[in-house]
């Protein structure tokens, strides 16, 4: 009986997980920084819609930026907390070092300035769960592939393997890519 | 002038009173080889088209259906976030069984058919707008799938003796092993369907 109910139920012919792709360019013509951790997609990007410009009012940081520390320390900085706060959604925060950025280049990022953070948002605002924080391990590399001193349009790509130093855990970050104004 | 409307009105009566049978009304006879289409809109939307002899009936339809995801951003609201759904197309013929009654026809089938969709699955993240209000984008992971189902339909037509569509609510179903799923509809028929029921006055 029950294969009979089996086969009257019909068959799959195809079946394919799909990821959504990551944008391209800038998003909503804010700072954007996109990359895939893991293969999921993870994007952060600014706008200038009426709920952020009122979110930001109450000093909430803007999700992407840039700033140039000094004459050539560059840190980048990303979170995706501009997502809607979904009970169980992992929200992703992460930091970009270059502390000898000299323009278009390749360049390593290292512990501790640089790292990525995996957090899992409740609904509590007393009672979060910390942050699980991985720090990049070796030949990790940052792609500079624009760099505009007058704009301060800066461009590039980055990709690497990231580690928790307490449980060993890797995340693997790949296609990343950004497009910010540096401050 | 006075005679000749009361020979009018005595001509209509006349008239009037030919029209009116001489026996009761003869049983429904269902009419053979009738062909009947039209469209559907409930929680889905199809186009139908079914070919009736005796009791015996075929159908096929195309139906579209789409809905929100069980959870995250777009998952509740009418109008809210409108670009987050599900969605499943099926095309199916069916075979089945119809019958009058009490001045409706009733009939139900099942068949094969094919499906393709997609199904949403976690959030993944969204991409908002410069505009006031509103114009957030949110992507989920899928999955797209095609399949092979089974398509069930019960439905029920009330003709309208004096148009010729007819309208009706139907029950439909594809079961298949990547999404099930299940529509209520109001049907419009356009054809003949409704006139296998009703007696030629």
């Amino acid at each position: 009986m029950a294969l009979i109910l089996r086969i009257a139920a019909g068959c799959s012919l195809t079946t394919t997980e799909v990821e959504p792709e990551l944008p391209t360019g800038r998003v909503s013509d804010g700072n954007t920084l996109v990359y895939r951790s893991n293969g999921v997609p993870v994007v952060a990007h600014n706008d200038s819609s009426l709920g952020t410009f009122l979110t930001s009012l109450f000093g909430d940081n803007r999700p992407v930026a840039g700033n140039l520390i000094g004459s050539n320390e560059l840190i980048i900085r990303a979170r995706d907390s501009q997502n809607e706060a979904v009970g169980g959604q992992t929200r992703h925060e992460l930091h970009l070092a270059l502390p000898d950025f000299q323009g278009v280049g390749t360049y390593f990022i290292a512990s501790p300035y640089s790292y990525y953070q995996e957090t899992i948002p409740t609904k509590s605002r007393n009672n979060q769960t910390p942050p699980q924080t991985f720090y990049p391990t070796t030949a990790a590399t940052v792609e500079v592939t624009e760099w505009n001193p007058t704009t301060r349009q800066l461009r590039g790509t980055f990709g690497c393997t990231v580690a928790d130093t307490t449980t060993g855990q890797l995340v693997v970050l790949t296609d990343g890519h950004f497009d910010v104004i540096v401050n | 002038m006075k005679r000749y409307c009361f020979l009018l009105i005595g001509l209509f009566f006349s008239q009037a009173a030919r029209a009116q049978p001489a026996s009761p009304a003869p049983a429904a006879t269902p009419l053979s080889g009738i062909w009947d289409g039209g469209v559907g809109i409930g929680n889905g939307i199809e186009i139908h088209g079914g070919y009736l002899s005796n009791h015996f009936l075929l159908l096929g339809r195309t139906r579209y259906k789409w809905w929100r995801p069980d959870s995250g951003p777009g998952s509740t609201g009418l109008f809210r976030q409108f670009n987050t759904r599900s969605r499943q197309t099926e095309v199916a013929a069916l075979a089945g069984y119809s019958m009058p009654l009490s001045g409706t026809l009733l009939y139900a089938g099942a068949g094969v058919g094919y499906v393709t969709g997609r199904q949403l699955g976690e959030y993944r993240y969204t991409l908002r707008g410069n505009a006031l209000i509103g114009g957030d984008t949110h992507y989920y992971a899928y999955r797209r799938y095609q399949a092979i189902g089974l398509p069930l339909e019960a439905g029920i037509l009330f003709p309208a003796p004096k148009f010729k569509p007819s309208f009706g609510v139907t029950f439909q179903a594809n079961l298949n092993p990547e999404q099930s799923v299940f529509c209520l509809l109001f049907t419009l028929w356009s054809g003949q369907f409704g006139r296998s029921i009703v007696p030629a006055l």
